[in-house]
């Protein structure tokens, strides 16, 4: 048979390649000038307001309550807490600032995670990629993923003997379902046409997991991940103020001791505004994962 | 490379029990041929397709490659898919490279790059390598991986309606495309499609296996397309043996073969 080049860089081709490229998408042309500027302005407007709202309602509350802080008071405690965040004075709850103790809080909350991250991940892939250890482990995974973490606390804390370690292995039991269960779902759910490609090219089973496999299942690895985050900053606050450990869920139930309320406030906005940020971070690095194609 | 088929059998358990799929399925495929397969939906033309790739073991029968049994998939064959399937997190580039390395161990990474660019350039994709799959078209897409199949350099190809999702004027490129890679430019020497135009297979093939559901026998005729090569597209629909043909598929597949249920 001839050899000959066909169509080798050929005007008429780049042409046709050229015109069949798809652009992303193109920035959106505003309908009026200005559009895009009054529509964020409006976002705005409409968060002011709904925050306005919630303060007012907030405000009522508390006046027809006793002991329920009031906007204004939270707002004085806000201010104390800011003003010496890094203060640490001494081994209690009551010595230290509140970036500390939010610090102390994430250091365990990153500890449990990773552990369960540790465990989860590689667990996740066996039960998602070989049929009999899914079997295996079903029943198990189905019975212990609804008990609430915290009833693990006691035997960890029994067979511990000491508390921050027993709250750690609360939080890596928090976030070790979600992380395990998406990661297996991704792995079992790889499309027949993935799998195809890697048999008819005869792709070694290095090259599947490599190639194939973990890049299919991050998206789903990474859900996980995110779910778990979010459970267990909840988990750990509540962890924390059973064990009054030293860190925003001991620092609530510390202020609640002492009665002051306004400090509770002020941690439950801490609190939320430390998981946004959290979520908002899983949520980047999910969407580096994101190849916007149909799964 | 000469392609045997022989009583090759195939069923598979449903929600209605057993449904058969391929009944006593027996054909020849010479060095050289370009055939097509054409039939409706559920007459199992993919299903006989993943058994000559090796993705599926028949239940009876036997498919030889030059008289060597054919049990799994091999560096011989290569197989463009319907849905291009293309790994959408690596580059075209890294998606026909790892194929090509991954199907063909005994070529140096050196010999393997080459004949990469080569095809990739042929399908005039090289500049386009180092994008994604979900940044570029649909008629990117498949023609990145006709390059992959060939880059595998197989002596069969085996491809499972190619072009069925993209729009006319792409497709009659890519259809001029695959002939030329497969009269010229490559190795490869047999050709089996999967269709479900019949302009399509008239066009590329040499022969055109008609088949049809169970319980009808899988194949109903093989019809031979005696027009000379290189064949051309816009003038080929005036040629009698084209017209013979098509009509003889049209009259097959709309009245003989026409579902009962009606369109």
């Amino acid at each position: 048979m001839s050899r000959r080049p066909i169509l080798d860089d050929a005007p008429a081709v780049v042409d046709v390649a050229q015109a069949e490229v798809t652009p992303g998408p193109a920035p959106v042309a505003s309908p009026r000038g200005g559009g895009r500027l009054r529509e964020t302005a409006g976002s705005v407007g409409l968060a002011l307001a709904g925050v306005a709202a919630l303060v007012l309602l907030w405000q009522i509350v508390a006046s027809a309550r006793p002991h329920v802080p009031s906007p204004g008071a939270t707002l004085t405690e806000l201010r104390t807490l800011l003003a010496s965040p890094l203060r640490n004075a001494g081994p209690n709850i009551g010595d230290k600032g509140i970036v500390v103790l939010l610090g102390s809080s994430l250091i365990r909350l990153f500890t449990g995670f990773a552990l369960a991250a540790a465990v989860g991940i590689p667990l996740g892939f066996a039960v998602g990629a070989i049929e009999p250890v899914r079997r295996a482990t079903n029943p198990i995974i189905q019975v212990l993923r609804p008990v609430s973490p915290l009833a693990w606390f006691p035997i960890a804390l029994a067979a511990l003997s000491m508390t921050p370690p027993a709250a750690v292995f609360t939080i890596a039991i928090t976030a070790l379902w979600p992380t395990m269960i998406n990661t297996a779902f991704g792995v079992g759910s790889v499309p027949q046409d993935h799998r195809d490609v890697a048999k008819v090219f005869r792709f070694s089973r290095a090259k599947y997991i490599r190639r194939v496999l973990v890049p299919y299942s991050i998206g789903s690895i990474i859900t996980g991940l995110r779910l778990s985050m979010g459970v267990a900053w909840m988990v750990l606050v509540a962890v924390e103020m059973l064990a009054a450990l030293p860190g925003i869920g001991g620092f609530v139930w510390d202020s609640y001791n002492n009665n002051n309320m306004p400090a509770v406030a002020a941690a439950i906005l801490f609190i939320g505004v430390v998981g946004f940020g959290l979520d908002m971070i899983l949520s980047r690095i999910a969407r580096r994962f994101d190849y916007s194609v149909a799964r | 490379m000469s392609l045997e088929i022989r009583g090759v059998e195939k069923s598979f358990a449903g929600r209605n029990g057993v449904q058969p799929v391929l009944s006593g399925v027996d054909l020849s495929v010479e060095r050289g041929e370009f055939v097509s397969l054409i039939g409706h939906s559920g007459c199992g033309k993919s299903t006989l397709l993943n058994i000559i790739a090796g993705l599926q073991r028949p239940d009876a029968g036997e498919i030889s490659l030059d008289g060597v049994p054919v049990t799994e998939p091999g560096p011989d064959r290569a197989m463009v898919f319907q849905h291009y399937s293309l790994l959408p997190w690596m580059s075209i580039y890294d998606n026909v490279r790892e194929a090509a390395a991954s199907a063909r161990p005994d070529r140096t990474k050196g010999d393997n790059d080459s004949i990469v660019e080569r095809y990739l350039r042929v399908v005039g994709m090289w500049p386009h390598r180092s994008k994604r799959p979900g940044q570029v078209s649909g008629g990117m897409q498949q023609r990145a991986a006709v390059a992959r199949a060939f880059a595998v350099g197989p002596k069969v190809l085996l491809l499972d309606e190619p072009f069925g999702a993209l729009d006319a004027l792409t497709r009659g490129r890519l259809q001029q495309q695959l002939v030329e890679l497969w009269s010229g430019e490559s190795n490869t020497e047999t050709v089996m499609m999967v269709t479900h135009g019949l302009d399509e297979a008239v066009y590329l093939a040499d022969r055109v296996v008609v088949m049809a559901a169970p319980p009808l026998p899988s194949v109903i005729e093989v019809i031979d397309v005696d027009i000379k090569r290189p064949r051309d597209k816009a003038t080929i629909v005036h040629d009698p043996e084209y017209q013979r043909v098509y009509d003889r598929l049209g009259h097959l597949l709309m009245h003989e073969l026409a579902p009962a249920t009606g369109w």
